[in-house]
């Protein structure tokens, strides 16, 4: 006898004596004789007034419900029970009352009762939420709770990961920009973040165990620091956390190999999909096999790894790939889908892995075969002993491309050898979109032209029939029964579309409306992750993230529109749009806690009183990630550069050094494009440019402005002075650096570096150890594809002698014609160094006037250089510009160098550069790469010595 | 006179046919020829030094992560072994801040800053 078997018994027996205790005696008490499909034969000795058939119910803490009571005659004979669905007879009893007795039910009902949780002022007293068979569990508020699970013979429940989970007043969220943040949101007005676990990018798997333990279901190792070993090849790792302190803390790490595909939380186990290499193929195949392991997570703080099964699904001839899976609390059922070369189309094997053990076990079950292919995991369900899947195929052989959407129904009662059992074939010529499963029915949509809602009576296995076919505009992408009425969400048109249908009589569905909540060009999450759609009938409310507003090079989209939550009334035959929550950075998710909406985005996580749900009103916003480009260590605080994570904003912001994601002050530098920053002598220096949308007005150059902020009286930053000038134009801001030649002296360099060069890692340190020279192991510029003839380099004066009052002084252009690039500038001693290389002949050097705006005159007070014919065509040379001559800026060169500079010591009287070695007759050598150093007189370099250096 | 640091790629000296790559560093002395000082096997971009500290960017098998090496010793380098990150984070030491004492600070775009704290 197998464990599965044994356990069956166990059940079997168990439900005997059950029976016999309420009915007296064995001998005397109601048995069962038959359970096939929908009708269970009861047999029932005289003396029996009723007879009552109650079920297993999948909802924890009460497992059994009351099927069907029936009366008996007094003589005794059969009875005969018609279930709404198919379930094993190991998950039936019968339970007989005698004359005069209490019915037997009345005694196995809930004998706790807890308090509510949250008190949701939304949802009058009293009030249930319905439950739509087999759909969506919407008790507590949340429509994503738990869906399709299925499997309704067992105890445990199913439950899938997801990005954030409400429990009690603690809010999880595993943001993926900063890792498992804990909330405390009993006052939803005025949440506070308890505390993070650093773990950014990592996944989006997120899991509520026992005794106030989270867990996180990472797609990468977990190691942060020096040296970190025991990673034996994961891929991924299944972390634990502690939270009852409110700050998360780790109290395990359990190593996933492989690519993390899927998930489920089954009762107290998890149960994790992989991809690993198939290692019987050959290595160049790329084959790959999904493996299946078991956690036994009821001792969270000390989890164990059970088994690992490998799917071995046939994939000869085939390219196979991972589909989708789903879970009862039986099976894990994993969709693996082959291209298959024969037939020119997609086919899926649907393997089950028995999770019946709730200790975590997994064991390799059957499969089958199915003649198209799953496209999601709402495609698949296990009840009562069946298996139905929803499979499309595209049937390319023929000429008139005919596709399909098939649903098979097998018996895996002996889920070693599945059965089939039945099949129908519908939607000729359409692409299946949205389906789900919702007790007997079977709810399809399909698309060609229009949405035709496909009922399903499936209540008879082996010959399951289309109850009904109702053709409505656009499609739906995820449907929520809920009982006698079908909430979908889907596409009119291009805009986002919740639908609301009437299912009472399966054979006459009908649209009640349609109701398009969002302009073309917007886009909701809810279109491809049903836990974005949050449905709650008692409150009669539908919400759903809306991304719109956003603007691209190529104009608007939907500008008028703003992202955020979209409110919708949901009434029994009508939707209502209502108020939209606006909520800036892509909203995902919504839920109501404590009469308050609940909206997070990875970069926030907003609160809104919704009484007047046309004028929502935020009363909080509370930042939990922003993005850093900068940061410089002043004292104990951190002084950040960046702004909102998906915004073009910039902001400065200032933390401590220990609580960097604490921010204390910041202060706003608007929208313009940052061209560059630096700190110098307590002072922070940021310039800015003008940005110019598509559009407008190109003919205008954009303004740049420099900001200069006194660090000095940390947290506060303090605006010293600004300067905006129109006669600045840069056009490559990310190229642009600032270097001080000297104090009081900014210089702005900009402009094209010549293309992408790998440069080879090479600095100078002093005796200090401090870096001094340029930075050189770096992409250096911007490609030169769309102006491949010219290489420029701009030197932007400002004198900030006086921080308050900054002065624009001049530009200097190096400008070359030709293939070439520039080399970084080094300043040092009131001077900036700079080397060229510029290909071929015919080139130009010329120091150019200002050009992009007429009005503002020439700002360059230094000749031009004489725009001669280069004499430095195929070799490097040297530009130096001196800035402390009282006169005025004067530019020296150019002068013949040896390679491209590196850096500079001795007051930039010794020179180190990068290139060719040279023969004694000075001529480079063709494939040599060597180190120079150099002596500069101010006039002319003088070769030192020369280090053979491979520039990896 | 000056010291400069190279990174090369080239043949082991303990393996034949065997490459690495390696972090220099050498002087300029006053007779005008260079001399090594020491190396070490190091892997590795973007390098800067904190303070008598380099850090460069490197893959580590996992994701992106950081080479140590400490050079306070020029006669001795010491290599400080791999920082992982265990991911795609990327710590650009170009634009970060700090000193081998206090920490260094890395700014990591949307994923906010990292301290990495250099071993003792």
């Amino acid at each position: 006898m197998n464990l599965r078997t044994f356990q069956i018994a166990i059940t079997a027996i168990a439900s005997l004596v059950c029976a016999s205790a309420s009915a007296g005696s064995a001998a005397s008490a109601p048995e069962i004789v038959s359970a096939r499909w929908r009708t269970v034969r009861v047999s029932v000795p005289a003396g029996f007034e009723s007879v009552t058939l109650q079920r297993k119910s999948a909802r924890p803490g009460n497992p059994w419900e009351t099927v069907g009571v029936t009366r008996a005659a007094a003589s005794g004979g059969e009875v005969t029970f018609k279930l709404k669905k198919v379930m094993p007879r190991r998950m039936l009893r019968v339970l007989g009352r005698k004359s005069g007795q209490l019915p037997a039910n009345f005694l196995t009902g809930r004998t706790e009762f807890q308090p509510p949780s949250g008190g949701d002022s939304l949802f009058p007293p009293g009030a249930t939420a319905q439950r739509a068979e087999g759909g969506l569990d919407l008790a507590g508020g949340v429509a994503n709770a738990a869906v399709d699970t299925g499997g309704a013979g067992g105890e445990r429940s199913v439950v899938e990961s997801d990005i954030w989970k409400l429990s009690g007043d603690r809010l999880f969220l595993y943001n993926q920009y900063r890792g498992l943040q804990v909330l405390d949101v009993e006052d939803p007005a005025n949440p506070a973040l308890l505390g993070t676990l650093p773990f950014p990018a990592s996944g989006d798997a997120l899991y509520e165990l026992t005794g106030g333990h989270v867990a996180l279901l990472a797609s990468r190792p977990y190691v942060l620091g020096w040296n970190v070993n025991g990673r034996n090849g994961a891929e991924g790792t299944v972390v634990i956390c502690d939270t009852n302190a409110g700050a998360p803390v780790v109290v395990a790490t359990l190593p996933v190999s492989g690519e993390v595909l899927e998930s489920r939380l089954v009762g107290s186990a998890l149960y994790v999909a992989t991809r690993v290499p198939d290692t019987e193929a050959d290595v160049w195949s790329y084959r790959t096999n999904v493996q299946v392991t078991g956690f036994d997570l009821s001792d969270p703080a000390n989890p164990v790894v059970r088994n690992t099964v490998t799917l071995t699904t046939p994939k000869a001839d085939s390219y196979t790939y991972f589909g989708a899976v789903q879970a009862s609390s039986s099976f894990f059922m994993v969709a693996e889908n082959s291209y298959r070369w024969d037939i020119g189309d997609t086919r899926s094997t649907v393997t089950l892995v028995d999770i019946s053990n709730p200790d975590g076990t997994v064991v390799l079950r059957g499969r089958v075969a199915l003649e198209g292919f799953v496209q999601d995991k709402f495609k698949l369900r296990e009840e009562g002993g069946m298996l139905s899947a929803i499979s499309f195929y595209q049937a390319w052989w023929n000429s008139t491309r005919r596709s399909q959407t098939r649903l098979d129904n097998f018996d895996i009662s002996n889920p070693d050898r599945p059965q089939a059992l039945g099949h129908l074939e519908l939607g000729l010529g359409e692409q299946v979109h949205g389906t789900r499963f919702d007790g007997d029915r079977v709810y399809v949509v399909t698309f060609f032209r229009i949405d035709p809602l496909w009922i399903v009576d499936n209540s008879e296995p082996a010959a399951p029939v289309i109850a009904s076919e109702l053709e409505v505009p656009g499609f739906s992408t995820f449907l929520a029964p809920l009982g006698d009425r079908l909430v979908t969400v889907g596409l009119l048109d291009g805009r986002v579309t919740v639908s609301l249908f009437d299912v009472a009589d399966p054979e006459n569905p009908a649209l009640l409306t349609q109701l398009p909540v969002t302009e073309r060009g917007a886009w909701s999450e809810a279109n491809w992750d049903e836990k974005a759609f949050t449905v709650l009938p008692d409150a009669g409310l539908i919400m759903l993230p809306v991304s719109a507003g956003w603007r691209g090079w190529w104009g608007d989209i939907s500008p008028d529109e703003p992202s955020g939550i979209q409110l919708v009334d949901l009434g029994a035959d009508s939707l209502t749009l209502r108020g939209r929550i606006p909520h800036g950075f892509a909203p995902r998710r919504a839920t109501v806690h404590a009469g308050s909406v609940l909206a997070f985005s990875q970069d926030s996580l907003l609160t809104a009183d919704i009484t007047d749900r046309d004028a929502p009103v935020v009363t909080n916003d509370l930042q939990l990630a922003w993005r850093t480009d900068r940061v410089w260590h002043i004292g104990g605080h951190l002084v950040h550069i960046g702004g909102s994570i998906g915004g073009g904003d910039k902001v400065i912001s200032v933390s401590t050094d220990t609580e960097p994601d604490d921010t204390i002050s910041s202060l706003d530098l608007g929208g313009d494009t940052l061209v560059a920053s630096d700190v110098r002598g307590g002072y922070l220096y940021v310039v800015q440019q003008e940005v110019v949308r598509p559009g407008e007005d190109t003919l205008v150059a954009p303004s740049a402005t420099l900001r200069i902020f006194d660090l000095t009286s940390l947290p506060r930053i303090i605006s010293a002075g600004t300067l905006r000038t129109d006669r600045v134009t840069i056009s490559d801001p990310w190229s642009s650096r600032i270097v001080w030649p000297q104090d009081g002296t900014l210089v702005l360099v900009h402009g094209d570096n010549g293309g992408y060069w790998f440069r080879p890692v090479i600095f100078l340190a002093d005796a200090g150890g401090a870096a001094v020279g340029a930075r050189l192991a770096d992409y250096a510029g911007i490609p030169r594809w769309y102006h491949p003839q010219e290489v420029v380099k701009h030197f932007e004066q400002f004198d900030v002698t006086s921080a308050e009052t900054p002065v624009f002084v001049g530009r200097e252009t190096i400008k070359t014609k030709g293939w070439g690039r520039f080399s970084d500038a080094v300043a040092s001693q009131g001077k900036v160094f700079i080397t060229r290389w510029v290909s071929g002949a015919g080139q130009e050097l010329a120091g150019l006037p200002f050009l992009a705006n007429a009005d503002a005159g020439a700002v360059d007070d230094v000749p031009p250089i004489a725009p001669e014919e280069d004499p430095f065509a195929g070799r490097y040379a040297l530009h130096v510009l001196d800035y402390s001559a009282p006169g005025g800026v004067t530019l020296a060169g150019p002068v013949a160098a040896p390679g491209e500079l590196i850096g500079l010591r001795n007051d930039g009287r010794v020179i180190y550069t990068r290139g060719f070695d040279y023969d004694w007759r000075g001529r480079g050598l063709a494939g040599s790469s060597v180190i120079h150093a150099s002596a500069f007189d101010g006039e002319k370099i003088h070769l030192i010595a020369a280090l053979p250096f491979n520039g990896s | 006179m000056d010291k400069l640091f190279a990174f090369d790629w080239r043949k082991t000296s303990d393996e034949k046919n065997q490459y690495a790559n390696f972090a220099a560093l050498w002087r300029l002395e006053d007779d005008g020829k260079f001399r090594l000082l020491d190396e070490e096997k190091f892997d590795g971009y973007n390098a800067r030094a904190f303070g008598d500290v380099l850090l460069a960017q490197m893959y580590d098998g996992y994701g992106s992560a950081l080479a140590g090496l400490d050079f306070s010793n020029p006669a001795e380098l010491e290599s400080l072994g791999i920082y992982s990150l265990g991911g795609w984070l990327w710590a650009d030491p170009t634009h970060a801040d700090g000193t081998p004492a206090d920490g260094i600070w890395f700014p990591l775009g949307n994923y906010g800053v990292l301290k990495v704290e250099l071993p003792k």
